[in-house]
């Protein structure tokens, strides 16, 4: 599935099995992809898609599974999506944990 | 051009008078500073010490020309202008927690305190007893940072820390018109955003709703149906209403953005504050000299960190925004007082302001 796809309607009301399902898939997706292409795919993505990604890459590094490749992604889609997207998910009640 | 002016050095609560002459601002502690503006800077004209902790909300009414302030002494003062001088009058607003904003209802017979007690305190003046009484209105899980009158004196609306923004209406019986059905903190409508309410305002007809969430969002209960605007910048915590169809924001990006209706939508239109085309062409730059002075800089003057220089005219957070005659000023936490004409405002974002 492509990344803009698996963001596309993230689970935040499942279950904790599917929730971590779907990370892992985000997070082979995000691993996978050039280094060059990042900048377009953030471009395509909308608002939504935007603080999903800023949510799953805030996951992953507090995971700290594949940090150089997720702050690479994160300095791009903050360039792309403003301290906005990055304030969302700080500041997100309970209920929007991925 | 937008006029700065640095009063002191960090505001925690700002008003203007009627006619925009005054100002009566608390340099975040517990004294009250009122001055005047007598047609190129501003004149301190009274300094009032009557509360002991620091100040967090002033409001000055436009046609009785009072001011109320509140502070986190859990007190909130009344002032009456006898003869020059300011006379002030103990609140009793029975709150065990700070009272952080204050709001004059449109026809200043009554004033809605927010407060870190979980409930908002409205006051009304008592004839017979010759005091300000207060009410409470409860049902919030947390803080009230933020107030607002509608324009028909009954519905307040708040802000709170519990991640909604409520409307109540806060009818007093022997203040407002008997007609009136609804009680005292009857709730009348809950809207839910993701983070802090920072700040809430109806529209000057009261048709529309806005409020600011620290999830750098902004609401709009417009017709009905509250649309929410996600910005790619830094929360807004101050607003105003520029007629019915503009509203300003300002928070901390240091740097006001205006809102606007369109066809129904309400979209980000830009910030005010932008430097002209021809002031931000960078001039070329000789890297080597600049490594060299960078270096030379280190070794001389002993700096060894490159200072940024900020770009907008507040060089900290705004969190004060009043909307005056023609023009709007905001405060900040640089102690700066900016006061923005409308005209800028048309200029620089190319639109209409009715």
């Amino acid at each position: 599935m492509s990344l803009s796809q698996l963001l596309q309607e993230p689970p935040y009301e499942f279950e904790q099995q599917d929730k971590q399902r779907a990370y892992e898939q985000v997070m082979i997706c995000l691993s996978d992809t050039a280094d060059n292409k990042m900048k377009e795919i953030c471009n395509n993505l909308d608002t939504d898609q935007q603080d999903a990604l800023m949510r799953y890459l805030y996951k992953g590094l507090e995971k700290c599974e594949n940090s150089l490749k997720l702050l690479k992604w994160h300095g791009v889609l903050s360039e792309v999506a403003g301290l906005g997207c990055i304030m969302r998910v700080m500041s997100e009640k309970r209920k929007r944990v991925l | 051009m937008a006029q700065k002016h640095q009063l002191c050095s960090c505001i925690s609560a700002l008003a203007f008078n009627a006619d925009n002459t005054k100002i009566a601002l608390s340099p975040n502690n517990h004294e009250l500073h009122i001055y005047n503006f007598d047609g190129k800077e501003w004149k301190s004209e009274a300094v009032l010490k009557d509360h002991y902790q620091i100040i967090t909300g002033i409001d000055w009414a436009p046609n009785t020309n009072r001011i109320v302030t509140c502070s986190q002494d859990r007190n909130a003062y009344v002032y009456e202008n006898i003869d020059g001088k300011w006379k002030p009058t103990l609140v009793l607003l029975r709150i065990n927690r700070a009272a952080t904003c204050v709001k004059w209802s449109p026809q200043e017979n009554k004033f809605a305190v927010g407060t870190g007690a979980k409930l908002v305190s409205i006051c009304y003046f008592d004839e017979e007893g010759d005091w300000w009484v207060s009410k409470h209105i409860k049902k919030h899980r947390s803080s009230v940072i933020s107030v607002s009158w509608h324009p028909n004196n009954i519905l307040l609306a708040t802000g709170s820390t519990d991640f909604k923004c409520r409307i109540f209406s806060a009818f007093i019986k022997g203040v407002d018109d008997p007609n009136e059905t609804q009680a005292l903190g009857e709730l009348i409508a809950e809207y839910s955003a993701g983070a802090w309410v920072h700040h809430v305002d109806w529209s000057p007809s009261g048709d529309c709703l806005a409020f600011t969430c620290h999830n750098s969002s902004i609401g709009f209960m417009y017709q009905n149906e509250t649309q929410f605007l996600r910005i790619k910048d830094l929360p807004l915590v101050v607003g105003g209403w520029i007629g019915e169809t503009s509203y300003i924001a300002g928070g901390y990006d240091r740097n006001p953005t205006l809102f606007q209706l369109k066809n129904d939508k309400w979209t980000r239109i830009g910030y005010v504050d932008q430097k002209s085309t021809s002031q931000t062409q960078k001039k070329p730059v000789n890297s080597f000299k600049n490594a060299r002075s960078m270096f030379g800089g280190m070794v001389d003057r002993g700096t060894s960190s490159t200072i940024t220089k900020v770009e907008t005219l507040h060089e900290n957070n705004i969190n004060q925004l009043i909307i005056l005659n023609g023009k709007f000023a905001t405060g900040g936490i640089d102690g700066r007082v900016i006061i923005w004409p409308f005209s800028l405002v048309k200029k620089t974002l190319n639109v209409d302001l009715n």
